[in-house]
């Protein structure tokens, strides 16, 4: 298939070209043996009228010396005379018809010296002899002569007609056959190129015509998105060039596609990926999101995200697969032997292994028992120190490509940001938790060290006080009435000092709990409140004081503001979570972010994890919602 | 028996007192106060465990105990005080120099007959309380 196309066009219109040249030469012969053997015919002619001119002449001779004879008279002569004349004229006529011809050459020449003997051995010796009146003129041997002479004349001309028509109609039945040879031949090289030009057109249908539509098809198909259209490569010359140049081209924009197509999957599950991280999920969400997205994107089998440990062990933090295989998440493994976390580990930087059969350990271990062939994993560095490894593993016998790290590497800054944003947040809240325990706990011993120290010194010298009045003598009742007042002095200054410590912590919520601490608070309030707390059972501290600062700030905020005739507290402890709500059947209208306490108490909340609502339409009261989870952990949870 | 006893308190049996609370200087003043008005304080003590044997060994019919024992809470030392020795019940008084109504709803569900703030501490107000 290597002979171009144009060759074959050559060749083709070449033999094309050969046979109607061949038709036309050999017509062309034919054309001029016909034209030949009508010159030919048309010299036969002339001779012969020159022939019958110069018979006609001997004639005249003839019968003018013929008259002569038998007249005597001069007028007699005259034909004779006129005919002699002609004569020459005519005999050179007669041989310039047959100068060409050497065979009537001969012939020729013998009729003219003939006729010339005739007339120089007869006739004129016999009109002489008229002349002088000679009798035997008239003899019957003299007319008889004569008649000899003109008969074998007459004899020859006849002779050499009847040669020459023979001539003639051999020539014609020459030209005849030449003219149907010619005619079939025509016929031939007429069908000979009808069948030509017949093959070579289905040639060409067959050859570029078919292949071109073909094409047509498929560029059809390529340009309506069918990037698999292929042609077969059979076609011949440039025929065959072109469907290789398509088939070329059509796998180009199928790389092409599957490179941009690859491109935007990439893009799109960094982007999702990089939701994930902004909207702050679960590190633990995150991390699946990752290890799903890389596995699928790396075209792997099995991909997990693994922990480093300050122990030198790993912990599986994520894991995804494509069939389902069980991978251990959660549980630690020892570093020991090759693998893929241990490499990332020692180098800190992407690493490949293209074959386990040789390695050892029980990471290893567990690779060939899963059937993987091959890995490739990348380090995540948070804050400059190796947190853990992305790894992607294939059972497939081809390792992964070039590109896979640095594809991987895209997720791991991703994973990255998101541990390091949830370390941040982490330490954030815990910073915020531990300020606030601090000044809670800072706030108990005040009240513990006023309670212990100056409350027991100040009441104890109350008692003494009142003891020093009663001993008093009598006589002196001013002075018994300095003691008095004294002592109740004393007494007002304990009374504000417990109101002060009250301020500063209440000593009910250390001694008995949420539940003795909120009906207090209660029973404390302006307006009647209403408590309902099921459980009895001790919180942590901080749990506590969060619930009980901020049903007390709602309740002084409903007392200052609602103009309620009722609150309700509420307190739910279930699912890990101690859940609270204060309502109150007042104006309602509250905007929490204005001028009320509890925005100071957001603070405190949301440092142990909660949550704080605030709703209060207005002429509907107002409801506030504090959810405190009971299991809080500051820490990162993966 | 005992009811008969309180009885006789009222028209000047004597009491016979165990004071318990973490603070030795409210002890002393107490113990004092209550003296002069005739009310025999026959021990005092600083703990939980203390008391418990005091209570034993001295068989007290009026206790104060202080809400506030430091790390320990009053109000248990109550209820242990009455599991151990229930003819106490009617004697066991709670003190504090917080107000009554700071551990209202604990005080309602103890077993101690009364609460009387430290700084109201006196002879009347005791056996008012213990009588009423």
């Amino acid at each position: 298939m290597k002979s171009g196309l144009t060759l074959r066009m050559l060749l083709s219109g070449g033999a094309l070209a050969v046979v109607i040249a061949a038709v036309f030469v050999l017509l062309l012969l034919a054309i001029n043996d016909l034209r030949d053997s009508a010159r030919l015919t048309r010299d036969s002619q002339q001779e012969l009228s020159a022939a019958d001119v110069l018979e006609k002449l001997v004639v005249d001779l003839e019968t003018g010396v013929r008259g002569y004879v038998i007249t005597r008279e001069r007028r007699f002569l005259e034909p004779w005379n006129e005919a002699r004349a002609a004569l020459p004229a005519a005999a050179r006529s007669l041989q310039r018809t047959v100068r060409d011809d050497e065979g009537h050459m001969g012939p020729v020449r013998q009729i003219i010296r003939d006729v010339a003997s005739y007339i120089d051995e007869y006739a004129s010796p016999l009109i002489r002899s008229v002349r002088r009146a000679d009798p035997s003129a008239s003899s019957i041997a003299v007319t008889a002569e004569g008649k000899r002479r003109v008969d074998a004349l007459r004899s020859e001309f006849a002779t050499l007609r009847a040669r020459e028509r023979a001539a003639i109609a051999a020539r014609q039945d020459r030209a005849d056959a030449a003219a149907r040879r010619a005619i079939a031949l025509g016929l031939a090289g007429l069908g000979g190129s009808i069948l030509i030009v017949l093959l070579f057109t289905g040639y060409l249908a067959r050859v570029i015509v078919s292949p071109l539509r073909r094409a047509a098809g498929m560029v059809g198909r390529l340009a309506h998105g069918d990037l698999g259209a292929r042609m077969p490569e059979t076609g011949a010359g440039e025929i065959g060039e072109l469907e290789r140049s398509f088939n070329t081209m059509a796998s180009s924009l199928e790389v092409s596609q599957d490179d941009l197509r690859r491109l935007v999957d990439e893009q799109s599950a960094l982007r999702r990926v990089a939701t994930l991280v902004a909207q702050s999920v679960a590190p633990s969400e995150t991390f699946a999101a990752v290890t799903r997205e890389v596995g699928l994107l790396s075209g792997a089998d099995l991909a997990r995200m693994e922990r480093y440990e300050a122990d030198g062990t790993v912990t599986g933090v994520a894991s995804w697969s494509r069939e389902d295989d069980e991978l251990a998440v959660g549980t630690r493994f020892a570093l020991e032997g090759i693998s893929i976390a241990a490499l990332v580990v020692e180098t800190g930087r992407p690493v490949r292994i293209d074959s386990f059969a040789e390695a050892t350990g029980p990471i290893a271990e567990e690779a060939r028992t899963l059937g993987i062939r091959s890995s490739v994993g990348c380090p995540i560095i948070v804050g400059g120190r190796v947190w853990g490894v992305i790894a992607a593993s294939t059972k497939r016998e081809a390792p992964f490509p070039v590109d896979t790290e640095a594809r991987i590497g895209e997720f791991t800054e991703l994973v990255a940001t998101a541990i390091s944003n949830s370390e941040s947040r982490a330490e954030l809240t815990a910073s915020r938790a531990r300020i606030v325990a601090a000044a809670d706990e800072t706030r108990r011993r005040i009240e513990r060290d006023l309670h212990d120290g100056t409350q027991q010194r100040l009441v104890s010298l109350g008692l003494d006080l009142r003891l020093v009045q009663s001993s008093v003598p009598s006589e002196l009742p001013e002075l018994e009435q300095e003691i008095g007042r004294a002592a109740r002095e004393l007494d007002e200054v304990v009374d504000d000092l417990r109101e002060i410590s009250r301020g500063i912590h209440p000593a009910i919520l250390s001694e008995g709990g949420l539940g003795p601490a909120l009906r207090t608070l209660a029973r404390r309030a302006a307006l009647p409140v209403e408590v309902e707390v099921p459980t009895e059972r001790r919180l942590p501290a901080q749990i506590e004081a969060a619930a009980y600062y901020v049903v007390s700030e709602a309740l002084t905020n409903t007392t200052k503001h609602a103009s309620a005739s009722v609150a309700r507290v509420a307190v739910e402890d279930a699912d890990g979570t101690l859940r609270l709500s204060i309502r109150d059947d007042g104006a309602g209208g509250a905007d929490p972010r204005r001028g009320s306490g509890l925005t100071g108490l957001r603070d405190r909340v949301e440092a142990l994890g909660g949550a704080i609502a605030v709703s209060s339409p207005a002429g509907q009261g107002t409801v506030v919602v504090v959810e405190l989870p009971l299991e809080h952990d500051p820490a990162p949870s993966a | 028996m005992r009811a008969e006893a309180f009885r006789c308190d009222a028209a000047g049996v004597e009491f016979r007192a165990l004071i318990v609370d973490d603070n030795a200087r409210f002890l002393e003043a107490a113990r004092s106060s209550l003296s002069r008005d005739g009310i025999k304080v026959v021990g005092t003590a600083m703990t939980s465990v203390e008391a418990m044997r005091l209570a034993e060994e001295l068989s007290p019919n009026l206790v104060l105990v202080d809400i506030s024992l430091g790390d320990e809470s009053g109000f248990e030392l109550v209820r242990e005080l009455v599991e151990r020795f229930p003819e106490l019940g009617p004697g066991l008084v709670l003190i504090s120099t917080r107000a009554e109504d700071d551990f209202a709803d604990l005080i309602a569900t103890s077993p101690a007959v009364g609460f009387i703030s430290k700084s109201q501490l006196s002879p009347k107000g005791l056996r008012d309380l213990v009588s009423g």
